[in-house]
């Protein structure tokens, strides 16, 4: 009967996970902290200017209502946009830990599975 | 290195992983280049009425009733991206962050039937739009570039 080592079957997807989770996590947090925080400051250097404009009359206070949520809704838009990016990374890291076990597998079998 | 499979939860386990290993697992859409594509599009419109109203700002080609088929055309292409997002499984972030956009022109556009009353109003907007098309471009890049590049 062939054998299995189904712990260190479970280990190496373990491993492949946390790897691929930690590498890949560590790469996309690097691009997108400086976008991020680029987009940030520009965000807080809006919001003085909408203050500056609604004190020197230049805007409506309903005007400055309407720019402020936009600046929310913005903050949010790049928000959604992290969110996406760890999907991203816990997917691809999901994926490498099954491919991981689907290679043990086809050695086991010796054939590929699909 | 290898040892014996005896256990029933060892067959239920190995099962499990031929199982686990047919699959993969998709948590969120690919990228999608007819979105950015057709977004680029939108972005240049957008910034058309905007840079158009900075440089005629005080006269009357500045004033809404010039714009207005622009902005219904940005909607409606808009509102289409949004039920074609919808109908992408896994889509839910990009659905959202192109709602928000709609919101923000929708807003940009309240701001022109005001009157636009300075460049420095004009400039706030064009950079806030600005940023939220830039938000939605990152994801799909990350996409792009951390997925293997499969398009949608």
């Amino acid at each position: 009967m062939n054998t299995v080592n189904l712990d260190a079957m479970l280990q190496t997807m373990l491993d492949t996970f946390v790897t691929t989770l930690t590498e890949q996590g560590a790469e996309v947090g690097a691009d997108l902290r400086s976008h991020v925080e680029a987009e940030l400051k520009a965000i807080v250097a809006r919001l003085q200017v909408i203050s500056k404009m609604l004190l020197a009359k230049q805007i409506t206070a309903s005007a400055a209502q309407t720019l402020l949520n936009m600046q929310k809704d913005t903050v949010v838009e790049h928000l959604l946009t992290v969110s996406g990016a760890a999907q991203v990374v816990l997917q691809n890291s999901l994926n490498a830990a099954i491919n991981a076990v689907k290679d043990s597998l086809n050695t086991l079998l010796g054939v590929a599975l699909a | 290195m290898k040892t014996l499979l005896r256990a029933p939860y060892g067959i239920f386990l190995l099962s499990l992983l031929f199982l686990l290993s047919s699959c993969t697992i998709e948590l969120i859409s690919p990228y999608n280049p007819p979105l950015v594509s057709a977004l680029q599009s939108l972005q240049n419109q957008v910034n058309t009425i905007l840079i158009t109203c900075e440089h005629k700002l005080g006269t009357k080609a500045a004033a809404y009733e010039n714009f207005e088929q622009s902005y219904i055309d940005t909607q409606v292409v808009l509102t289409d991206l949004i039920s074609s997002a919808k109908a992408i499984p896994h889509n839910d972030i990009t659905t959202k962050q192109l709602t928000l956009l709609l919101d923000a022109i929708n807003h940009m556009q309240s701001l022109h039937q005001q009157g636009f009353r300075s460049k420095q109003e004009i400039q706030v907007l064009k950079e806030t739009i600005n940023d939220d098309f830039t938000a939605i471009y990152e994801l799909q890049d990350i996409k792009q570039a951390y997925s293997g590049g499969h398009a949608a």
